[in-house]
Protein backbone atom coordinates (compact mmCIF):
# COMPACT_ATOMS: atom_id res chain seq x y z
CA UNK A 1 0.00 0.00 0.00
CA UNK A 2 1.65 2.95 -0.90
CA UNK A 3 1.54 6.27 0.59
CA UNK A 4 -0.55 8.81 -0.87
CA UNK A 5 0.41 12.22 -2.02
CA UNK A 6 -0.19 14.38 1.02
CA UNK A 7 1.12 17.61 0.06
CA UNK A 8 -0.55 20.46 1.95
CA UNK A 9 -0.76 23.56 0.00
CA UNK A 10 -0.26 26.34 2.26
CA UNK A 11 -1.74 29.72 2.08
CA UNK A 12 0.10 32.97 2.60
CA UNK A 13 -1.01 36.28 3.13
CA UNK A 14 1.75 38.62 1.88
CA UNK A 15 1.36 41.71 3.60
CA UNK A 16 2.33 45.30 3.22
CA UNK A 17 3.01 45.79 6.86
CA UNK A 18 2.74 41.77 8.29
CA UNK A 19 2.38 38.53 7.01
CA UNK A 20 1.61 34.92 7.70
CA UNK A 21 0.55 31.47 6.46
CA UNK A 22 -1.55 28.65 7.29
CA UNK A 23 -2.66 25.30 6.34
CA UNK A 24 -5.99 23.36 6.58
CA UNK A 25 -5.55 20.44 9.10
CA UNK A 26 -8.26 17.81 10.12
CA UNK A 27 -10.56 20.30 8.05
CA UNK A 28 -9.54 23.81 9.97
CA UNK A 29 -7.54 26.14 9.04
CA UNK A 30 -3.98 26.51 11.47
CA UNK A 31 -1.70 29.20 11.97
CA UNK A 32 1.84 28.55 10.81
CA UNK A 33 3.69 30.06 14.03
CA UNK A 34 6.92 32.26 13.11
CA UNK A 35 10.16 30.82 14.49
CA UNK A 36 10.70 33.35 16.47
CA UNK A 37 8.08 32.64 18.70
CA UNK A 38 4.51 34.90 19.25
CA UNK A 39 5.39 38.39 19.00
CA UNK A 40 2.60 41.09 19.78
CA UNK A 41 1.33 40.79 16.27
CA UNK A 42 0.56 37.40 17.22
CA UNK A 43 1.53 34.20 15.04
CA UNK A 44 2.41 36.79 11.98
CA UNK A 45 5.48 38.47 11.32
CA UNK A 46 6.35 41.97 10.47
CA UNK A 47 7.50 41.88 6.69
CA UNK A 48 11.12 43.62 6.39
CA UNK A 49 14.07 42.44 4.96
CA UNK A 50 17.11 43.57 6.14
CA UNK A 51 20.75 43.07 5.14
CA UNK A 52 23.12 43.70 7.65
CA UNK A 53 26.04 45.39 8.15
CA UNK A 54 27.80 42.10 8.14
CA UNK A 55 26.35 40.62 4.71
CA UNK A 56 23.74 38.68 6.77
CA UNK A 57 20.01 38.57 5.23
CA UNK A 58 17.27 38.89 7.98
CA UNK A 59 13.84 38.84 7.85
CA UNK A 60 10.83 39.58 10.35
CA UNK A 61 10.78 40.51 13.59
CA UNK A 62 14.99 40.39 14.20
CA UNK A 63 15.18 43.11 10.81
CA UNK A 64 12.43 45.04 11.93
CA UNK A 65 14.58 45.00 15.24
CA UNK A 66 17.63 46.21 13.81
CA UNK A 67 16.42 48.55 11.87
CA UNK A 68 17.22 51.53 13.73
CA UNK A 69 20.49 50.49 13.51
CA UNK A 70 20.81 49.91 10.24
CA UNK A 71 17.96 52.16 8.54
CA UNK A 72 20.28 52.08 4.78
CA UNK A 73 19.94 48.05 4.51
CA UNK A 74 16.63 47.33 6.04
CA UNK A 75 13.52 47.25 3.72
CA UNK A 76 10.12 48.17 4.69
CA UNK A 77 6.76 47.55 2.78
CA UNK A 78 8.17 46.47 -0.51
CA UNK A 79 4.75 44.94 -1.23
CA UNK A 80 3.67 48.69 -2.28
CA UNK A 81 6.35 48.78 -5.12
CA UNK A 82 4.85 44.90 -6.47
CA UNK A 83 4.36 44.86 -10.10
CA UNK A 84 6.75 48.11 -10.92
CA UNK A 85 10.21 48.53 -12.34
CA UNK A 86 11.52 49.89 -8.99
CA UNK A 87 14.85 48.62 -7.66
CA UNK A 88 16.11 48.73 -4.26
CA UNK A 89 19.89 48.88 -4.08
CA UNK A 90 21.34 47.33 -1.37
CA UNK A 91 24.16 45.62 -0.28
CA UNK A 92 25.70 46.64 -3.78
CA UNK A 93 23.08 45.01 -5.49
CA UNK A 94 19.70 45.60 -7.31
CA UNK A 95 16.85 44.11 -5.70
CA UNK A 96 13.68 43.48 -7.74
CA UNK A 97 10.16 43.57 -5.22
CA UNK A 98 9.53 40.44 -6.81
CA UNK A 99 13.32 38.99 -5.37
CA UNK A 100 12.70 41.01 -2.32
CA UNK A 101 9.36 39.54 -1.66
CA UNK A 102 10.68 36.12 -2.33
CA UNK A 103 13.10 36.55 0.80
CA UNK A 104 9.74 37.18 3.12
CA UNK A 105 8.21 33.95 0.95
CA UNK A 106 11.57 31.72 2.14
CA UNK A 107 11.30 32.44 5.61
CA UNK A 108 7.06 31.43 5.20
CA UNK A 109 8.88 28.29 3.54
CA UNK A 110 11.28 27.40 6.26
CA UNK A 111 8.99 28.01 9.17
CA UNK A 112 6.09 25.86 7.23
CA UNK A 113 8.86 23.10 6.98
CA UNK A 114 9.71 23.49 10.63
CA UNK A 115 5.72 23.48 11.35
CA UNK A 116 5.18 20.53 9.56
CA UNK A 117 8.21 18.25 9.59
CA UNK A 118 8.05 17.71 5.98
CA UNK A 119 8.55 20.20 2.62
CA UNK A 120 6.14 22.19 0.94
CA UNK A 121 6.14 23.31 -2.33
CA UNK A 122 2.50 24.38 -3.41
CA UNK A 123 1.29 27.86 -1.87
CA UNK A 124 -1.46 30.20 -2.45
CA UNK A 125 -0.48 33.44 -1.96
CA UNK A 126 -3.54 36.20 -1.48
CA UNK A 127 -3.19 39.74 -3.11
CA UNK A 128 -5.48 42.90 -2.85
CA UNK A 129 -8.31 42.83 -4.79
CA UNK A 130 -7.44 46.06 -6.65
CA UNK A 131 -3.89 44.66 -7.35
CA UNK A 132 -3.84 44.40 -11.48
CA UNK A 133 -2.24 41.97 -13.43
CA UNK A 134 1.25 43.05 -12.97
CA UNK A 135 1.35 43.12 -9.42
CA UNK A 136 -0.66 39.79 -9.90
CA UNK A 137 2.49 38.48 -11.87
CA UNK A 138 4.79 40.08 -9.91
CA UNK A 139 3.71 38.28 -6.81
CA UNK A 140 3.32 34.96 -8.81
CA UNK A 141 6.81 35.79 -9.69
CA UNK A 142 7.72 36.28 -6.25
CA UNK A 143 6.34 33.02 -4.90
CA UNK A 144 8.33 30.88 -7.85
CA UNK A 145 11.63 32.70 -7.03
CA UNK A 146 10.78 31.33 -3.19
CA UNK A 147 10.86 27.97 -4.69
CA UNK A 148 7.18 27.50 -4.39
CA UNK A 149 4.53 26.49 -6.83
CA UNK A 150 2.08 28.87 -6.77
CA UNK A 151 -1.22 26.99 -7.40
CA UNK A 152 -3.21 29.70 -7.18
CA UNK A 153 -3.14 33.92 -6.34
CA UNK A 154 -6.31 34.75 -4.93
CA UNK A 155 -7.82 37.88 -4.04
CA UNK A 156 -7.44 38.85 -0.32
CA UNK A 157 -11.67 39.59 0.65
CA UNK A 158 -12.04 35.97 -1.27
CA UNK A 159 -9.52 34.41 1.37
CA UNK A 160 -11.30 35.95 3.95
CA UNK A 161 -14.98 34.99 2.23
CA UNK A 162 -13.68 30.97 2.84
CA UNK A 163 -12.20 31.41 5.91
CA UNK A 164 -15.65 32.27 7.16
CA UNK A 165 -16.85 28.92 5.06
CA UNK A 166 -19.40 31.28 2.80
CA UNK A 167 -18.39 29.23 0.06
CA UNK A 168 -20.66 26.68 1.23
CA UNK A 169 -23.80 28.68 1.91
CA UNK A 170 -26.29 27.43 -1.06
CA UNK A 171 -27.77 30.78 -1.95
CA UNK A 172 -26.48 33.92 -3.73
CA UNK A 173 -25.69 36.78 -1.19
CA UNK A 174 -23.67 39.78 -1.85
CA UNK A 175 -20.50 40.55 0.68
CA UNK A 176 -19.06 43.53 1.84
CA UNK A 177 -15.21 42.68 3.37
CA UNK A 178 -13.91 45.27 5.25
CA UNK A 179 -9.60 44.63 5.75
CA UNK A 180 -8.11 46.80 7.74
CA UNK A 181 -4.61 45.81 7.59
CA UNK A 182 -1.21 47.23 8.87
CA UNK A 183 -0.10 49.65 5.90
CA UNK A 184 -3.40 49.95 4.00
CA UNK A 185 -7.39 49.31 4.23
CA UNK A 186 -9.54 48.36 1.71
CA UNK A 187 -13.54 48.01 1.08
CA UNK A 188 -14.52 44.89 -1.06
CA UNK A 189 -18.05 44.36 -2.26
CA UNK A 190 -18.43 41.10 -3.64
CA UNK A 191 -21.02 38.84 -5.36
CA UNK A 192 -21.29 35.17 -4.82
CA UNK A 193 -23.33 32.55 -6.24
CA UNK A 194 -23.18 29.07 -8.06
CA UNK A 195 -19.78 28.86 -6.45
CA UNK A 196 -17.87 31.74 -7.78
CA UNK A 197 -17.13 35.40 -5.81
CA UNK A 198 -17.43 38.16 -8.03
CA UNK A 199 -15.69 41.63 -7.29
CA UNK A 200 -18.61 44.24 -7.84
CA UNK A 201 -16.09 46.97 -6.49
CA UNK A 202 -13.02 47.73 -4.37
CA UNK A 203 -11.52 50.93 -2.76
CA UNK A 204 -9.30 51.52 0.05
CA UNK A 205 -6.58 53.65 1.16
CA UNK A 206 -3.28 51.91 -0.09
CA UNK A 207 -1.34 54.11 3.03
CA UNK A 208 -3.57 53.86 6.00
CA UNK A 209 -3.56 51.12 8.16
CA UNK A 210 -2.92 50.35 11.91
CA UNK A 211 0.16 51.46 11.74
CA UNK A 212 -0.82 55.17 11.08
CA UNK A 213 -3.26 54.33 14.33
CA UNK A 214 -0.16 53.12 16.58
CA UNK A 215 1.80 55.92 15.47
CA UNK A 216 -0.85 58.64 16.25
CA UNK A 217 -1.29 56.68 19.67
CA UNK A 218 2.42 57.62 20.24
CA UNK A 219 2.50 61.11 19.05
CA UNK A 220 -0.66 61.75 21.23
CA UNK A 221 1.70 59.83 24.11
CA UNK A 222 4.61 62.13 23.46
CA UNK A 223 3.20 65.26 22.92
CA UNK A 224 0.96 64.62 26.17
CA UNK A 225 3.60 63.53 28.41
CA UNK B 1 -52.86 -38.20 -12.97
CA UNK B 2 -51.98 -38.65 -16.99
CA UNK B 3 -54.66 -35.68 -17.33
CA UNK B 4 -51.85 -33.41 -15.46
CA UNK B 5 -48.55 -35.30 -16.51
CA UNK B 6 -50.27 -34.78 -20.35
CA UNK B 7 -51.15 -31.60 -19.69
CA UNK B 8 -47.55 -31.07 -18.44
CA UNK B 9 -45.93 -32.31 -21.49
CA UNK B 10 -47.98 -30.33 -23.31
CA UNK B 11 -47.41 -27.07 -21.34
CA UNK B 12 -43.42 -28.46 -21.64
CA UNK B 13 -43.59 -28.73 -25.88
CA UNK B 14 -45.70 -25.45 -25.73
CA UNK B 15 -42.38 -23.79 -23.81
CA UNK B 16 -40.18 -25.30 -26.18
CA UNK B 17 -41.95 -24.03 -28.65
CA UNK B 18 -42.48 -20.54 -27.22
CA UNK B 19 -39.01 -20.08 -28.29
CA UNK B 20 -38.37 -19.78 -31.64
CA UNK B 21 -34.64 -20.03 -32.86
CA UNK B 22 -34.67 -16.98 -34.06
CA UNK B 23 -34.58 -15.61 -30.80
CA UNK B 24 -31.06 -17.06 -29.13
CA UNK B 25 -29.08 -14.58 -30.76
CA UNK B 26 -30.86 -12.25 -29.00
CA UNK B 27 -30.46 -13.95 -25.83
CA UNK B 28 -26.85 -13.89 -26.43
CA UNK B 29 -26.47 -10.16 -27.05
CA UNK B 30 -28.65 -9.69 -23.74
CA UNK B 31 -26.13 -11.78 -21.66
CA UNK B 32 -23.25 -9.64 -23.52
CA UNK B 33 -25.23 -6.53 -22.37
CA UNK B 34 -25.97 -7.55 -18.86
CA UNK B 35 -22.21 -8.13 -18.84
CA UNK B 36 -21.31 -5.19 -20.11
CA UNK B 37 -23.29 -3.75 -17.21
CA UNK B 38 -21.92 -6.02 -14.96
CA UNK B 39 -18.02 -5.29 -15.88
CA UNK B 40 -18.66 -1.42 -15.63
CA UNK B 41 -20.78 -1.62 -12.44
CA UNK B 42 -17.67 -3.06 -11.42
CA UNK B 43 -15.60 -0.89 -13.11
CA UNK B 44 -17.55 2.45 -11.10
CA UNK B 45 -17.35 0.07 -8.16
CA UNK B 46 -13.48 -0.32 -8.31
CA UNK B 47 -13.15 3.48 -8.43
CA UNK B 48 -15.37 4.53 -5.67
CA UNK B 49 -13.27 2.18 -3.86
CA UNK B 50 -10.05 3.42 -4.75
CA UNK B 51 -11.28 6.91 -4.38
CA UNK B 52 -12.61 5.98 -0.63
CA UNK B 53 -9.18 4.19 -0.14
CA UNK B 54 -7.24 7.45 -1.34
CA UNK B 55 -9.59 9.67 0.73
CA UNK B 56 -8.74 7.41 3.82
CA UNK B 57 -5.24 7.02 3.31
CA UNK B 58 -4.97 10.61 3.09
CA UNK B 59 -7.14 11.33 5.83
CA UNK B 60 -4.94 8.88 8.37
CA UNK B 61 -1.77 10.40 7.26
CA UNK B 62 -3.38 13.82 8.02
CA UNK B 63 -4.44 12.71 10.63
CA UNK B 64 -1.15 10.84 11.50
CA UNK B 65 0.52 14.49 11.22
CA UNK B 66 -1.93 16.00 13.15
CA UNK B 67 -1.35 13.78 16.03
CA UNK B 68 2.63 14.15 15.87
CA UNK B 69 1.65 17.92 16.11
CA UNK B 70 -0.28 17.78 18.93
CA UNK B 71 2.22 15.90 20.75
CA UNK B 72 4.81 18.56 20.08
CA UNK B 73 2.47 21.52 20.65
CA UNK B 74 1.62 19.17 24.60
CA UNK B 75 5.52 19.00 24.97
CA UNK B 76 5.78 22.85 23.96
CA UNK B 77 3.14 23.50 26.23
CA UNK B 78 4.52 21.72 28.76
CA UNK B 79 7.77 23.51 28.43
CA UNK B 80 6.23 27.07 27.73
CA UNK B 81 2.91 26.83 29.30
CA UNK B 82 3.64 29.39 31.29
CA UNK B 83 5.05 31.67 28.96
CA UNK B 84 2.58 34.41 29.23
CA UNK B 85 2.16 34.46 32.65
CA UNK B 86 6.11 34.81 33.11
CA UNK B 87 6.12 37.46 30.42
CA UNK B 88 3.13 39.66 32.70
CA UNK B 89 5.30 38.75 35.92
CA UNK B 90 8.38 40.62 34.49
CA UNK B 91 6.72 43.23 33.51
CA UNK B 92 6.01 43.58 38.02
CA UNK B 93 9.57 42.59 38.52
CA UNK B 94 10.06 45.93 35.96
CA UNK B 95 7.75 47.87 38.58
CA UNK B 96 9.72 46.65 41.70
CA UNK B 97 12.72 47.73 40.37
CA UNK B 98 11.49 51.02 39.39
CA UNK B 99 10.02 50.87 43.16
CA UNK B 100 13.48 49.67 44.74
CA UNK B 101 15.52 52.60 43.01
CA UNK B 102 13.06 55.39 44.20
CA UNK B 103 12.84 54.24 47.58
CA UNK B 104 16.86 53.73 47.82
CA UNK B 105 17.24 57.01 46.17
CA UNK B 106 14.88 59.33 48.58
CA UNK B 107 16.29 57.79 51.61
CA UNK B 108 13.32 58.59 53.53
CA UNK B 109 12.06 55.04 54.62
CA UNK B 110 14.57 52.31 54.25
CA UNK B 111 12.33 50.17 56.47
CA UNK B 112 10.19 49.94 53.26
CA UNK B 113 12.96 50.15 50.96
CA UNK B 114 14.31 46.90 52.62
CA UNK B 115 11.32 45.33 52.16
CA UNK B 116 10.94 46.36 48.34
CA UNK B 117 14.45 44.62 47.85
CA UNK B 118 13.05 41.18 49.65
CA UNK B 119 10.35 41.02 47.63
CA UNK B 120 12.18 41.29 44.56
CA UNK B 121 14.85 39.02 45.48
CA UNK B 122 11.76 36.76 46.19
CA UNK B 123 10.25 36.71 42.31
CA UNK B 124 13.86 36.83 41.13
CA UNK B 125 14.64 33.48 42.68
CA UNK B 126 10.93 32.25 41.11
CA UNK B 127 11.42 33.73 37.74
CA UNK B 128 15.12 32.13 37.76
CA UNK B 129 13.91 28.52 39.08
CA UNK B 130 11.49 28.44 35.89
CA UNK B 131 14.17 28.96 33.56
CA UNK B 132 13.66 32.67 33.19
CA UNK B 133 17.27 34.66 32.53
CA UNK B 134 18.27 38.15 31.07
CA UNK B 135 19.93 38.85 28.57
CA UNK B 136 23.24 40.68 28.53
CA UNK B 137 23.32 43.73 26.54
CA UNK B 138 25.27 46.61 27.76
CA UNK B 139 28.71 46.25 26.38
CA UNK B 140 28.10 43.84 24.23
CA UNK B 141 27.45 43.36 20.44
CA UNK B 142 24.07 44.32 19.20
CA UNK B 143 22.05 41.17 17.95
CA UNK B 144 19.13 41.84 16.77
CA UNK B 145 17.78 37.96 17.77
CA UNK B 146 17.68 39.22 21.55
CA UNK B 147 17.84 43.33 21.38
CA UNK B 148 15.66 45.53 19.49
CA UNK B 149 16.99 48.53 18.53
CA UNK B 150 15.47 51.80 19.61
CA UNK B 151 17.82 54.28 18.63
CA UNK B 152 21.21 55.06 17.69
CA UNK B 153 23.81 57.13 19.23
CA UNK B 154 27.18 58.76 18.26
CA UNK B 155 30.33 57.20 20.38
CA UNK B 156 33.49 56.43 20.68
CA UNK B 157 32.27 52.73 21.03
CA UNK B 158 32.60 50.43 18.48
CA UNK B 159 29.87 51.00 15.88
CA UNK B 160 27.19 48.28 16.91
CA UNK B 161 27.73 48.06 20.36
CA UNK B 162 25.25 48.33 23.31
CA UNK B 163 25.42 51.80 25.13
CA UNK B 164 22.50 51.77 27.06
CA UNK B 165 20.02 49.73 27.84
CA UNK B 166 16.12 51.05 28.13
CA UNK B 167 14.56 47.88 29.67
CA UNK B 168 16.11 44.89 30.20
CA UNK B 169 15.24 41.67 28.11
CA UNK B 170 14.67 38.10 29.35
CA UNK B 171 14.95 34.64 27.86
CA UNK B 172 12.57 31.55 28.56
CA UNK B 173 14.73 28.08 28.35
CA UNK B 174 16.84 29.78 25.55
CA UNK B 175 14.02 31.22 23.96
CA UNK B 176 13.38 34.96 23.81
CA UNK B 177 10.31 36.35 26.09
CA UNK B 178 11.08 39.66 25.42
CA UNK B 179 14.19 41.35 23.92
CA UNK B 180 15.66 44.10 25.69
CA UNK B 181 15.35 47.48 24.04
CA UNK B 182 18.95 49.14 23.59
CA UNK B 183 20.77 52.22 22.60
CA UNK B 184 23.39 50.95 20.16
CA UNK B 185 26.63 52.82 19.43
CA UNK B 186 27.41 54.96 15.99
CA UNK B 187 30.85 55.58 15.26
CA UNK B 188 31.43 58.59 12.87
CA UNK B 189 34.76 57.80 12.70
CA UNK B 190 34.92 54.33 12.12
CA UNK B 191 31.89 54.96 9.39
CA UNK B 192 34.30 57.20 7.64
CA UNK B 193 36.61 54.63 6.57
CA UNK B 194 34.28 52.33 5.94
CA UNK B 195 32.64 54.41 3.06
CA UNK B 196 33.00 52.89 0.26
CA UNK B 197 30.26 50.53 1.30
CA UNK B 198 27.75 53.23 2.00
CA UNK B 199 25.98 53.37 -1.11
CA UNK B 200 22.93 51.52 0.56
CA UNK B 201 20.28 53.01 -0.60
CA UNK B 202 16.59 53.52 1.60
CA UNK B 203 13.30 52.57 0.53
CA UNK B 204 11.67 53.25 3.98
CA UNK B 205 10.15 56.57 2.47
CA UNK B 206 8.57 54.88 -0.32
CA UNK B 207 5.97 56.84 -2.01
Amino acid sequence: MSKPETEKIIGIDLGTTNSAAAIMEAGRPVVIPSAEGQTAAGKMFPSVIAFTKEGQLIVGEPAKRQAATNPDGTIIEIKRKMGTDYKVHVAGKDYTPQQLSAFILQKIRQDAETFLGRPTKKAVITVPAHFNDNQRQATKDAGEIAGFEVARIINEPTAACLAYGLDKADKEMKIMVFSFGGGTHDVTLMEFGGGVFQVLATSGDTQTGGTDIDNAIVEYLLTEF
Amino acid sequence: MVVVSEKKRHLATETVEAQPPSKKPLEGENAETMLKEAVEAVEKERAKSEDYLRRLQYLQADFENYRKRVEKEMSDNRQFGNQRLLSEIIVVNDELELALREARGSNENPTIAEGVAMVHKRLQSILSKEGVEKIQSLGSKFNPDLHDAALRVVSDEEEGTIVEEIRQGYTLKGKVLRPSIVKVAENPVERESKSEKSALEEIGDNE
